[in-house]
């Protein structure tokens, strides 16, 4: 793994060694200058001692020498011959006296001279010249000393000297302690000049070189470095001690002052403070050297532990943000076995763990992404095989997308049904109303059932059903429209339809008024031509009978006969009638026991006939009784009547059902019909067998199939010529009927 | 024969219909006097003594046979007057009529005739029809007027 990052200020491995080395740094630079200053205090004050000690020694040689000059001049100042002179002034005393003197002079220095008592000068003696060099001329004496002892420097054309006194006085020297002068004869007068380019080598040898060494007045007024005047130092140098200044040129100068006993002069040593602390300084850069060479070495060492701690957790860091970024699987080096190994196994754990629930997740978001481009195609695919016109308008009144179904509705292109407003292309009558439905979408309300015509590209319109449906916060409407032209059209030709319906109801109404008055006028109104004929005819037979003969009776009695059989026909056709008109009262109706009760009607009028009966379970229905008795009534008596030919009948009832409904059948033996006439069966009047074969008015049948109809069911029948005839009607199966079971 | 035998009023529009009630109840020997009116109006100005029965004889009839098919009053509205008067609802009505009709029966019943006879289209069973109807209704039953009546 390489790590090309470049290192940023935030990244520990940089920070930490950094941190370490400034910390270092400082410390070393504490450490450093405390040792500075400590090395330098130490050397300025071995510099002070050294300084102090000098001067003390000068100090002391001066006083010893100056000390030896004044007691020299004072045993002159008492020695004989100098007195012998002031006492008798000759020649000879003079010789005296200036040998006694000599031995006071140096080379190079003014004379000693003898002063009388009023201060004049008797007498000079020079020392010897020094070779090559002039005799120093005579110094004016500006300030005569007032008092025998030592002066302070003065100062004459540069050159420093200092003056010695002595009092000649009468008394020998061996009195002159206890007795007091009783005269002054004169003085002893010295003068010397301090400054000797010898005597500044000398002290200089003494005290070192670098030191400066100057000598003054204590009240500061002279000085000088022996060579030259110079200012006294800036310093109390009315005292012995150590004392710093700065200098005129910018140095720091460290010296001591020392006083000359017996004299009001002062002795100052100094050096350089540069100088004195120079091994400070020595010593410092040697230490600054080192601490650098310990602070880089520390950086180094530094770096190197950072780097060993960071590296990993730089791999950490970057296998993370692989991992955050999503990039690859990353692992790290877990050889270590301290906290950072540990961390990074626990970091390995940790990114197998993420990589597999990353793993997971992507397959779930590819499986989501798949179902939803799935549900996505299907959709699409949805809207462009709609029948129905889709689309999705903004509400800025434009369509945005409309499946294939507008273009094949209205022929307009795709592109053109999105150039325009959409209300460019409603008819101009139903742009208000649109425009309602419009404002009432941007409401947030759906809309329904909305009708508009819009216009097709050939200039015809088409009538367009809505559904529209706000999208809130995303300013579209969904819309759903259906070309209901064709309903139009056809509602108008329902509505037309309709009306003729009605028409036909209504005259249908007044057509069934007419009937019920029909038949109400045939029931009273033809019957009673017939019994008038009956009646005359009767009436006839009784008055006329006797008389008419056998044929004409015959005659009298057809008369009567047809207008009676006219009479049932009447009758007949009157409940045909009313059984379209009665209404059915329905009810649960026992089939075994109706059918028993009818069987044992019929009884009676069987004549003797020999009728086997077979009537097999039969179910309880839902049904009108007295219509469903009518029924069975018609069924069985046609099959007892149409097998009267046989020597015994043989009638079979029973049940077919199906979950639908029940069949039930009438079968019997009889004379069967031809199934070719099957359909004429149930037609009123309609007969197979004429009158004289079986008697009847060929109305039962078609009033069974107008019963079984009224109860929702049907009738047919089966049969052959000769071979017996089978009669089936079915009844539903309400849930009605199954409940009251 | 007795002088206080009540008339039976026959309300008939069908003069066949009227010479074979006649002859029916001839047959069967009923003696009361027979009117014969031949629409309803008529038969209301009988029972009220009105108009041309203004000042006629006798009391209400013992019977009245009443045709429901009548021109001007129909039988049913004769009906329901003479039920719906306090004077005449004693009077025994009997609806002789061809109609079967279910309606018929009920109107009648619900107007409170006391009987509903269907005319026969066989002359024989008319006769033994009009022999019943004749032999209670007009010689057995007796009406409040001459007592209170015995069930």
């Amino acid at each position: 793994m390489t790590y090309i990052n470049p290192p940023s200020w935030h990244s520990l491995r940089l920070r930490l060694p950094l941190v370490i080395s400034v910390f270092i740094a400082a410390v070393l630079t504490t450490f450093l200058l405390v040792a500075f200053r400590q090395v330098e205090s130490a050397l300025l004050q071995a510099g002070g001692a050294r300084a102090q000690g000098a001067a003390d020694q000068l100090a002391t040689l001066l006083t010893q020498s100056t000390q030896q000059r004044l007691a020299d001049i004072e045993r002159a100042a008492r020695s004989s011959a100098v007195l012998a002179y002031f006492q008798h002034p000759s020649d000879t005393t003079a010789a005296d006296a200036r040998q006694r003197l000599t031995s006071l002079t140096t080379p190079g220095q003014p004379a000693v001279e003898l002063w009388d008592a009023n201060r004049q000068r008797v007498l000079a003696v020079t020392g010897p010249p020094v070779p090559g060099r002039a005799a120093p001329a005579r110094l004016p004496v500006a300030d005569p000393p007032s008092r025998p002892g030592l002066t302070a420097f003065q100062v004459s054309n540069d050159v420093v000297f200092w003056d010695a006194l002595a009092e000649v006085d009468d008394q020998p020297a061996a009195e002159q302690k206890s007795a007091p002068s009783t005269g002054r004869l004169g003085y002893v007068f010295s003068r010397r000049l301090l400054s000797s380019a010898s005597a500044s080598d000398v002290i200089g040898r003494l005290v070192g070189s670098g030191a400066v060494v100057e000598i003054g007045n204590q009240t500061g007024d002279v000085w000088t470095d022996l060579s030259k005047l110079v200012p006294a130092p800036p310093v109390d140098i009315k005292r012995n001690g150590v004392a710093e200044y700065r200098a005129t040129d910018g140095q720091r100068r460290l010296g001591a002052s020392a006083l000359i006993r017996g004299t009001p002069w002062a002795v100052w040593v100094e050096f350089p403070r540069s100088v004195v602390v120079a091994p400070a300084r020595i010593f410092l850069t040697r230490m600054l050297i080192f601490g650098l060479v310990f602070v880089a070495a520390a950086a180094v060492l530094a770096w190197t532990i950072s780097a060993r701690i960071t590296t990993p957790l730089h791999g950490l860091t970057h296998a993370a943000e692989a991992i955050a970024a999503g990039t690859a699987l990353e692992r790290v080096e877990t050889k270590r076995r301290d906290e950072i190994g540990r961390l990074g196994a626990a970091f390995n754990t940790m990114a197998d763990q993420v990589h597999g629930v990353q793993r997971e997740l992507e397959e779930r978001v590819q499986q989501r992404i798949a179902e939803l481009h799935e549900a996505r195609q299907e959709l699409d695919g949805f809207f462009a095989m709609s029948l129905d016109m889709l689309c999705i308008a903004g509400t800025d009144g434009y369509f945005k997308r409309l499946n294939p179904a507008w273009s094949e509705t209205l022929g307009w292109s795709d592109d053109e049904l999105r150039s325009k407003p959409y209300l460019d292309f409603v008819h101009p009558d139903d742009r208000e109303a649109t425009i309602v439905a419009a404002s009432q979408l941007a409401d947030g309300h759906t809309v329904v059932q909305f009708e508009n015509r819009y216009a097709c590209r050939d200039g015809s319109y088409r009538w367009l059903q809505w559904k529209s449906v706000p999208v809130p916060d995303r300013d579209f409407i969904y819309a759903a429209a259906r070309d209901i032209s064709e309903h139009k059209a056809s509602d108008s030709r329902i509505r037309a339809l309709n009306d003729q319906l009605e028409q036909r109801v209504s005259e249908l109404n007044a057509l069934s008024q007419e009937l019920e008055a029909f038949s109400y006028s045939v029931s009273h109104d033809l019957r009673a031509p017939l019994r008038h004929v009956t009646g005359f005819a009767a009436m006839l037979d009784k008055s006329a009978g006797p008389a008419l003969d056998e044929q004409g009776r015959r005659q009298l009695r057809t008369i009567s006969d047809a207008a009676t059989r006219m009479g049932r026909l009447i009758d007949d056709l009157l409940v045909f009638s009313r059984m379209g008109r009665i209404e059915m009262m329905l009810g649960r109706v026992d089939l075994a026991a109706l059918v028993e009760d009818v069987r044992r009607e019929m009884a009676a009028e069987l004549n003797g006939r020999s009728v086997s009966w077979n009537i097999h379970p039969l179910p309880v229905v839902r049904a009108d009784g007295s219509t469903l008795r009518l029924v069975l009534t018609n069924l069985m008596s046609n099959a007892v009547k149409y097998s009267g030919t046989r020597p015994t009948a043989e009638i079979e009832i029973g049940c077919n059902g199906t979950p639908a409904e029940t069949v039930v059948f009438v079968r019997d033996n009889g004379v069967g019909f031809d199934m070719q006439y099957a359909h004429k069966l149930f037609g009123v009047f309609q007969r197979l067998h004429s009158t004289d074969d079986f008697e009847g008015t060929g109305i039962g049948l078609a009033n069974v199939r107008r019963i079984v109809h009224r109860h929702g069911g049907r009738v047919w029948a089966e049969g052959a010529v000769g071979r017996g005839a089978t009669f089936f009607f079915s009844l539903p199966k309400t849930g009605d009927a199954t409940r009251d079971r | 024969m007795i002088a206080e035998l009540k008339r039976i009023v026959l309300a008939e529009d069908n003069a066949n219909d009227v010479e074979l009630t006649l002859t029916a109840l001839r047959e069967n020997h009923v003696a009361n006097e027979i009117v014969v009116v031949r629409d309803g109006a008529e038969a209301l100005d009988y029972l009220y003594k009105r108009n041309g029965y203004a000042d006629r004889s006798g009391g209400n009839p013992a019977l009245v046979l009443l045709d429901l098919k009548m021109p001007k009053v129909d039988g049913i509205e004769v009906l329901r007057q003479v039920k719906s008067d306090p004077a005449l609802k004693q009077i025994p009505v009997v609806v002789l009529t061809s109609s079967r009709e279910e309606q018929d029966l009920v109107r009648t019943y619900d107007l409170g005739v006391n009987a509903y006879v269907v005319k026969p289209v066989d002359f024989h069973e008319f006769i033994d029809a009009v022999k019943l109807l004749g032999g209670f209704w007009a010689v057995v039953n007796e009406t409040p007027s001459a007592g209170p009546p015995r069930p």
